[in-house]
């Protein structure tokens, strides 16, 4: 009976040790209780293209995607950047920064490598899958424009001219843009302040004229800086001119003065200065004129003392 | 039993030290406490120095010569303090030269710090020149001490033999030093009262401020002068030196201080009182009939007008009982102090608020370790006094032997003279 | 003979192999061993600038911190700040039609600047000027005034007033006297009674009075205008976090201000909305401006974010 009993709760041990380790094993590999489920997010691409008229041309890639109905950047993803549709030719490889915008910059002449035979550019662009993110493409294809501005002067009211040329693919030439909004501004410290309230249309020759008013403040050599740009048109991207003109009022530095009466910069009044400075000079004066007499007491007493002594 | 007082208000600095002001009561409203009020009422004792040692001695009012040496023992004492309180006050007292190598000649507190050094030098000069011939009596008469404190003596006495030059030199330089003393003990409690009255708050954008505060400076002086000399007398038998005659008169000049001062303190607060401007309202009703209400009427009334009224009598004006008016007059000088510094600071002109703008009450009840500071301060002034009364003559030997015609102008006068 | 012994114990055993397996099991289950083991998948990454102006990712791991010279730039960044931004002269207009007390600009301007929440260096006012006007919200910062009390009291020019206009601290300099914050009228100033809880990270940055970070304890501290988002060409925090717009901040030399939507010309903003500073008689010439709170965006009893401050001591 007891060789019996033994070897049941022999066998109990095992079928435990057993349960248990299995139980362990799972619980290792199972995620089933972790608190995050890991699930690749699905992001959202976006591509915007911007020319800058004095020779730069930018592609920029928006990574977001949408997590509790708020928007959140895919800071870190890479972006591919590729010169054909089946996305075998790199150009580039961009990360995305901590807004969400990953940037590819190109010289004038770079951005032909883009172009194709009928004169489209073509740009395509390809988040790379890593472990948070799904892979996700996109393209923009844009045709060049050109928009350029005179500043002139007529009846002494000061006049920005721009002119819009935007491509056109049957003639392969560039071609006065109608009917397109331009929108200008005056650079200024943390934002553009824009020339007017409505929106500016290019009239048949492509130009839009705009008045540029005469009481606008500018830097120490009396400029400021103009820019006029098509913003984010479905074919042409958004185009950029950018320029100084020396139209601004005189500048007006804003003199503190150096030892104000108020008492309030580093130096002070020199009324102030002077006072103390002579006060404090005439009664320490005094005060180490009489310590000095101390000290001419001592010399008396020991003086004395030599004399008592001798005696 | 002061030292007991002084080393625990010594522990607790130790701790804010360590912990930061953080260990008071104050915040971002009340951001000035008993610290500064405390110190007020030190440069305010201070002054006494210069009353009696400067300004009533020039006017020949030869009654004084006993009290010479208690005024400038006090007035050292609590000019010592003064600057150590403000010291402790400080957020970064481990910066305090910068005080003096970035100083800025414009700011109300470097005047303060230029004209309470000078003032400590001037009232150390002024008790120890005058101190010189005593120490002379005590390095030569005094045989029963231990012989480091005769070297003390020796040394300090810097050979006084009492021959004419010397007393020449000593009598020109006193008389020198009295006549500067008196602009500069005006200067320090005018400069005091001007680290408020160059503020844009109400209560103390005040232009009354200066003559206000010097006012009250001598009478809580005359106060402190009479209540150190009764313990003296009691203590030490001294009624043949501080005599009734001298309680008496200085009852009448503290009576005529009092008047004084409370003429300055009708003009502080009739005049605002009668217009109620905006950003004084809300602090002169508190004062008159609010929170603190309390303290500023018992400090006009029992502070400044029974002391005078009682004053007024001849009976009042006996040793006990002005001992216990100039105890009144001390403390209601000292909460006089808080009321001037920290009212004001209960009704800036925005609203208080706490963290997302909802208002919130200003309250200030100092904690143990501020009042444990603050009390250490005063025990260790009283300590210094009672150290230096240890080893000096309280009154001034050969001062008191001119004015008693007992020897001709000069002479070292003898042991039994001197008592 | 050992028959109920040997029972026992193998009972015993028994219940002390289940309770112990039972146990271990709850042990592997709880988050803690899952973030443990985890955290062996994925390394922290750091993204580094290479030699090459490329961004690259690395393990963390095998990132270490040289510092490239033992100086010490904080004296850099103090002079640096005595100077100031050149040729700006930088202003604030602030639409009190606008504000519906959301307090995003306290709790960003908190959070760029690691504020505890008690020490706040922008406050947003309940104001009713009298009993029979409306009440009103009104956000404080510190108006950098143009003849400020705090400058001309300090003992050791701790706090000085730049050229472009912001008035700052230098907390290296300051010794705590407290003497700015009984000269302030406006309240604007808060001290560093106690030792300061700043981060780790926060301690280990050099000093660099245009953020005003490491603090230091005995130390007073203000809003100050953001000078480092300023250098960067970005608005202080307060004006990009509004969610109402309500911050116009700009430079008044170009006459321009903008909340980051909208630019106005500031002496246009001022002429068509009755601009105004507050106090205006204590006479320091403060360079905050407020446009009065006439066709505000929402009634007054309907402002209030409720739901960021859901306390029940914070509903009025």
């Amino acid at each position: 009976m007891i060789k019996e009993h033994h070897m049941l709760t022999f066998k109990h041990h095992l079928l435990f040790k057993l349960l248990f380790l299995s139980a362990v094993v799972l619980c290792w590999n199972t995620d089933a209780f972790s608190q995050e489920v890991q699930k690749k997010i699905k992001p959202k691409l976006r591509l915007s293209y911007t020319k800058y008229m004095d020779g730069q041309i930018e592609v920029t890639a928006n990574a977001y995607y949408k997590k509790d109905k708020k928007k959140e950047v895919c800071a870190g993803a890479s972006i591919g950047f590729y010169k054909d549709e089946d996305l075998e030719n790199l150009h580039t490889t961009v990360i995305v920064d901590e807004e969400g915008f990953a940037t590819l910059d190109l010289e004038a002449n770079e951005a032909n490598q883009f172009r194709d035979s009928i004169g489209k550019f073509n740009f395509y662009a390809r988040l790379e899958a890593d472990e948070k993110f799904k892979a996700k493409t996109s393209e923009i294809t844009v045709l060049n424009a050109n928009l350029n501005v005179k500043f002139l002067t007529k009846d002494s009211i000061n006049y920005l001219q721009a002119k819009l040329l935007c491509f056109n693919v049957d003639s392969g030439k560039l071609i006065p843009g109608v009917k397109f909004p331009i929108k200008s501004y005056i650079v200024r410290a943390l934002s553009l302040l824009p020339l007017s309230d409505q929106l500016n249309y290019t009239n048949a020759e492509g130009i839009v004229e705009l008045e540029v008013p005469n009481d606008i403040p500018g830097d120490k050599n009396n400029e400021f800086t103009v820019l006029v740009r098509l913003e984010e048109d479905d074919d042409y991207g958004t185009v950029v001119f950018k320029d100084n003109i020396d139209w601004a009022t005189p500048f007006v530095a804003h003199e503190r003065e150096e030892r104000s009466l108020a008492g309030n910069q580093r130096n002070a009044p020199l009324l102030i200065v002077i006072t103390i400075t002579a006060t404090l000079v005439a009664v320490w004066g005094y005060i180490f004129y009489i310590i000095f007499g101390l000290w001419k007491i001592r010399k008396l007493g020991m003086k004395n003392e030599e004399q008592l002594l001798s005696d | 039993m002061l030292a007991i007082v002084f080393l625990v208000g010594l522990a607790s600095y130790i701790f804010q030290l360590r912990d930061g002001l953080i260990i008071t009561d104050m915040d971002d409203y009340v951001s000035w406490g008993i610290y500064i009020s405390n110190f007020v009422f030190f440069v305010a004792v201070s002054l006494v120095g210069s009353l009696i040692s400067a300004i009533l001695k020039l006017s020949n009012a030869k009654w004084s010569i006993p009290l010479t040496r208690v005024a400038e023992v006090i007035a050292v004492s609590c000019i010592m303090f003064a600057g150590l309180i403000i010291i402790v006050d400080m957020g970064r007292p481990d910066r305090i030269h910068y005080l003096f190598i970035h100083g800025r000649l414009q700011s109300p507190i470097v005047w303060d710090v230029i004209v309470v050094s000078t003032y400590l030098v001037i009232s150390i000069l002024l008790l120890y020149i005058p101190l010189l011939p005593d120490l002379a009596i005590l390095r030569d008469k005094v045989t029963d001490i231990p012989k480091w404190q005769h070297k003390i003596y020796s040394f300090l006495s810097l050979g006084w033999v009492g021959s004419p030059k010397q007393l020449n030199i000593m009598h020109k330089s006193v008389k020198g030093l009295a006549i500067v003393i008196i602009p500069i003990a005006f200067g320090i409690h005018t400069v005091t009262s001007w680290l408020f009255s160059t503020t844009l708050r109400g209560g103390w954008n005040s232009t009354n401020i200066g003559p206000y505060f010097v006012a009250g400076a001598f009478m809580v002086g005359a106060a402190a002068v009479i209540a150190v000399m009764y313990v003296l007398r009691r203590n030490y038998k001294l009624e043949n030196y501080f005599t009734d005659e001298l309680f008496d008169k200085m009852g009448r000049l503290l009576v005529f201080l009092s008047f004084v001062y409370l003429y300055f303190n009708i003009n502080e607060y009739l005049t605002p009182a009668f217009k109620m401007m905006g950003g004084e309202r809300d602090l002169l009703r508190s004062l008159f009939i609010g929170e603190f209400a309390p303290m500023f009427w018992s400090t006009q009334i029992i502070g400044m007008v029974i002391p005078i009224i009682v004053l007024l009598f001849k009976k009042g004006r006996r040793p006990l009982p002005m001992f216990i008016i100039a105890l009144v007059v001390i403390v209601g000088a000292w909460f006089k102090r808080y009321l001037i510094v920290i009212p004001t600071l209960f009704f800036p002109y925005l609203p208080a608020v706490e963290q997302y703008g909802l208002p919130t009450a200003i309250e200030y009840y100092p904690t143990f370790e501020e009042w444990s500071i603050t009390i250490g301060s005063l025990a260790g002034a009283l300590l210094v006094i009672t150290f230096l009364f240890r080893y000096i003559p309280l009154i001034g030997i050969w001062e008191m032997a001119e004015y008693q015609g007992i020897v001709e102008n000069g002479e070292i006068p003898t042991k039994d003279a001197a008592d | 003979m050992k028959k109920p012994e040997d029972k026992k114990n193998s009972r015993r055993d028994l219940l002390k192999f289940g309770l112990a397996s039972t146990v271990l099991a709850a042990i592997s289950q709880t988050p803690l061993s899952a973030s443990v083991l985890r955290k062996k998948e994925e390394e922290e990454k750091v993204r580094l600038l290479s030699t090459n102006g490329k961004l690259v990712e690395v393990d963390k791991s095998e990132v270490t911190k040289v510092k490239w010279d033992s100086k010490d730039n904080s004296t850099e960044n103090r002079d640096r700040a005595r100077k100031g931004i050149e040729g700006r002269k930088w202003v604030l207009v602030i639409d009190l039609a606008r504000c519906k007390h959301a307090l995003a600009c306290q709790d960003s301007c908190n959070k760029h600047h690691h504020i505890p929440g008690d020490r706040q260096w922008l406050n947003v006012y309940k104001m009713q000027d009298a009993e029979d006007t409306a009440p009103y919200w009104m956000p404080k910062t510190c108006f950098h005034c143009d003849e400020p009390p705090c400058v001309s009291v300090c003992p050791v020019d701790a706090t000085y007033k730049r050229d472009d206009g912001i008035v700052l601290i230098d907390n290296e300099r300051c010794i705590g006297c407290r003497f700015c914050m009984a000269a302030c009228p406006y309240s604007t100033r808060v001290f560093n009674w106690g030792e300061v809880n700043d981060s780790p990270e926060v301690q280990a940055r050099e000093y660099d009075p245009e953020i005003g970070l490491p603090r230091k304890m005995g130390t007073v501290e203000k809003c100050d205008f953001c000078p480092d988002m300023l250098r960067q060409g970005k608005l202080p925090n307060c004006a990009t976090a509004c969610p109402n717009g309500v911050f116009f901040f700009g430079d008044k030399n170009e006459d321009t201000v903008t909340n980051g939507n909208e630019t106005f010309r500031f002496s246009e903003l001022m002429e068509k909305k009755a601009g105004y500073r507050y106090m205006e008689e204590l006479g320091t010439e403060p360079n905050v401006y407020y446009l009065p709170p006439v066709d505000r965006l929402v009634p007054f009893e309907k402002c209030d974010q409720q739901d960021k401050h859901d306390d029940e001591e914070h509903k009025q």
